[in-house]
């Protein structure tokens, strides 16, 4: 009896209070997010200004050496190679993943699913195990050396491995999924009259593509670069073994700050840099590509 | 007559399935021509054959007599109202109506009046700058119209164009649509599967069924004289007999029905001795009172009140004639102060038609 008081009490009480239901709903959610989410970056944000300790860890110095530091030719290089090396894996995976995914959802229904398995199939082992497999086909005695070698194309091996070239192919290779599928859910909702429309007002297939397919289906556009773009600024383990010590990208500095070199303020700078700008790169594209619709939406 | 569109033998065929099966047509220039028939019939798939959307599996298609086999819908000088619009979600309605101008490669200064032409002529002057979602669906269905009309076609395909709107906007498009033809002067292929919206519209129409072309003519001919069946049944109300030609006799004739009942018919020398007959008769051909009018070739019987509808205007009545023959009958309401009493079920009457009005069906 007073449990069943207490519970309609309770109830009584939060229909009364509607903002502290939704308070109570929220509660657990909100605790993840704080807990493993907003304090590391409260500790990163913090330790980015303090000063290192000799053997890890920081000293309670307050200090701006760890971003001024980045102001050398050395880290903005690897900055700047880190943006050109994501920018060109996106693009080259909007060229491939387009047709792709427009191929697939135009494709015969019992296919689509099919295809989609096949490309959503490499997340099923890790993708270190999957570049350490490019690796061993990269390499200077690799699979593709010996190909080639064996077919006399060449006649020394060419240095594939350890280039920029070698990271975007695996960027790419990895990241495929993350643009072929939300490409693939904005063209299949695309509404299949509205293409013949267009070829019926006189529209080539290339025009029909620009005019329509394309601005139609730019929800999916902006997802998929968003979703490839991001993680290739911060990836590591794809410059880690595909890159070498050559082609440093952000990603391998952030891991060697706190890894090896045991410099965690300078570690936490960086990311905190690479963080920044990264948000501003998407804020800008998404107001540069998506802002007539946002507007159009405002009317 | 010079035909603008030319249906020679044309088979389309999904897998097994025949959607336009052996289908010719001859459309003239400035028609309002109407594909009608219910839904399967074949009707939209002889309308997108024409686009150019689908290809004929046999056949040939001549648009302005130029065989149109390797032409793409976008070279072809025909364009389409779609059933859903197809209104480009993301193009205001000025941009819906410049897309193909553009293609054309029209000058920006000439592009700006023929837009406002085109909205003017389908009576949306202003809405340029509109979304198409922010349009109610008559006015989704004027753009489309004009998207297309603006484009000046030789031929203006329309697939269903009225069928996602309310009855009440549907009677003022039809008008509306009708008077647009008019003025314009493009011949209108028009696809539906609403009779009246046919009969109301239509210079001519081709009633189709599983793919073949049953019957084309004038609205006049299609209702009056019906070839088939089907189109006697789909096109308005019918009363259907079978039965035996008893002999020719002078202009008509005489045929003992299924149910024992002996009539006239005009004659058509098709006909022998013996020979099934299948006919049919308008509800409105029929007279009705306590005894026949006596005319020549008046055919008279007595039969009995079964049913009894008052719909105002008018009176439908469904007389049984024999134990299984009963005739649809719609009466004209012609009651004056004091005068002309409607008939009650069960009351005994004499129904009479004329021979010419029986139409003899094929198969």
């Amino acid at each position: 009896m007073e449990r069943i008081g207490l519970r309609i009490r309770l109830l009584k009480f939060f229909n009364r209070h509607p903002h502290t239901k939704a308070f109570g709903i929220l509660l657990p959610c909100m605790f993840w997010i704080g807990v493993f989410f907003l304090l590391p970056l409260v500790f990163m944000a913090t330790y980015s200004f303090l000063e290192r300790a000799l053997y890890g860890g920081v000293q309670l110095i307050f200090t701006w050496e760890n971003y001024t530091r980045f102001v050398d030719p050395l880290y903005l290089k690897i900055l700047l190679r880190s943006f050109r090396i994501s920018f060109l894996t996106t693009v080259i995976l909007l060229i491939i993943g387009y047709p792709m995914a427009y191929r697939i959802a135009m494709a015969d229904k019992r296919w689509r699913n099919i295809l989609l398995f096949l490309v959503v199939l490499p997340f099923w082992t890790s993708d270190l195990i999957r570049t350490y497999a490019w690796m061993l086909i990269l390499r200077d005695t690799g699979l593709l050396n010996f190909l080639l070698q064996y077919l006399h194309v060449i006649k020394k091996p060419l240095t594939l491995l350890y280039t920029e070239g070698a990271i975007l192919l695996g960027l790419a290779y990895v990241y495929l999924p993350f643009m072929v599928l939300p490409l693939y859910a904005s063209i299949e909702k695309l509404d299949r009259s509205l293409l013949e429309a267009a070829e019926d007002l006189g529209a080539t297939p290339f025009w029909r593509f620009l005019k329509v397919t394309v601005p139609l289906t730019k929800s999916g556009i902006l997802a998929g670069s968003l979703l490839v773009f991001i993680p290739s600024v911060g990836a590591f383990i794809v410059p880690d073994l595909l890159g070498g010590a050559k082609a440093m990208m952000i990603g391998n500095l952030v891991q060697l700050q706190f890894g090896p070199s045991r410099n965690w303020p300078f570690g936490s700078a960086a990311s905190f840099i690479l963080m920044t700008i990264v948000l501003l790169a998407v804020f800008t594209y998404l107001r540069f590509a998506g802002g007539k619709e946002a507007m159009e939406e405002a009317r | 007559m010079e035909f603008t569109v030319e249906l020679n033998r044309v088979t389309k065929k999904f897998g097994d399935v025949v959607a336009a099966d052996n289908v010719s047509l001859q459309i003239g220039r400035g028609e309002f021509f109407s594909l009608l028939g219910p839904s399967g019939c074949g009707k939209t798939t002889t309308l997108r054959l024409i686009a150019g959307f689908e290809e004929p599996t046999e056949g040939e298609i001549f648009i302005n007599n130029e065989n149109v086999r390797d032409k793409r819908p976008y070279e072809r000088d025909v364009n389409t109202v779609f059933q859903s619009y197809a209104l480009f979600p993301h193009l205001t309605v000025a941009g819906n109506i410049a897309f193909g101008l553009e293609r054309k490669k029209t000058p920006r200064h000439e592009m700006g009046r023929l837009i406002e032409e085109a909205l003017d002529l389908v009576r949306l002057k202003g809405m340029g700058d509109r979304y198409p979602r922010q349009l109610s669906g008559g006015q989704q269905q004027r753009v489309a119209l004009a998207r297309a009309l603006v484009l000046k076609p030789e031929v203006l395909l329309l697939d269903e164009p009225l069928g996602a709107l309310d009855l009440k906007l549907r009677k003022e498009m039809q008008l509306e649509l009708k008077s647009l033809q008019e003025k314009v002067g493009i011949t209108f292929i028009y696809v539906t599967h609403d009779q009246e919206e046919a009969l109301t519209m239509s210079d001519r129409i081709a009633v189709m069924e599983r793919g073949r072309l049953e019957q084309v003519g004038t609205p006049e001919e299609i209702y009056e004289f019906p070839k088939t069946r089907f189109v006697a049944d789909f096109i308005g109300v019918s009363n259907f007999f079978s039965g035996q030609v008893i002999r020719a006799e002078g202009e008509t004739l005489l045929v003992r029905t299924d149910g024992n009942l002996d009539v006239t018919l005009p004659l058509d020398h098709g006909f022998t001795e013996g020979q099934r007959v299948q006919f049919s008769i308008r509800p409105e051909k029929f007279s009705v009172g306590p005894q026949g009018k006596g005319r020549d070739g008046e055919n008279e019987l007595v039969g009995e009140i079964a049913n009894r509808i008052y719909l105002g205007g008018s009176i439908h009545y469904v007389i049984a004639l024999s134990a299984e023959e009963k005739v649809t009958v719609f009466l004209k309401n012609e009651r004056t102060a004091g005068q002309q009493p409607s008939f009650s079920v069960g009351e005994r009457v004499t129904v009479s038609w004329h021979r010419d009005d029986s139409v003899i069906l094929g198969d």
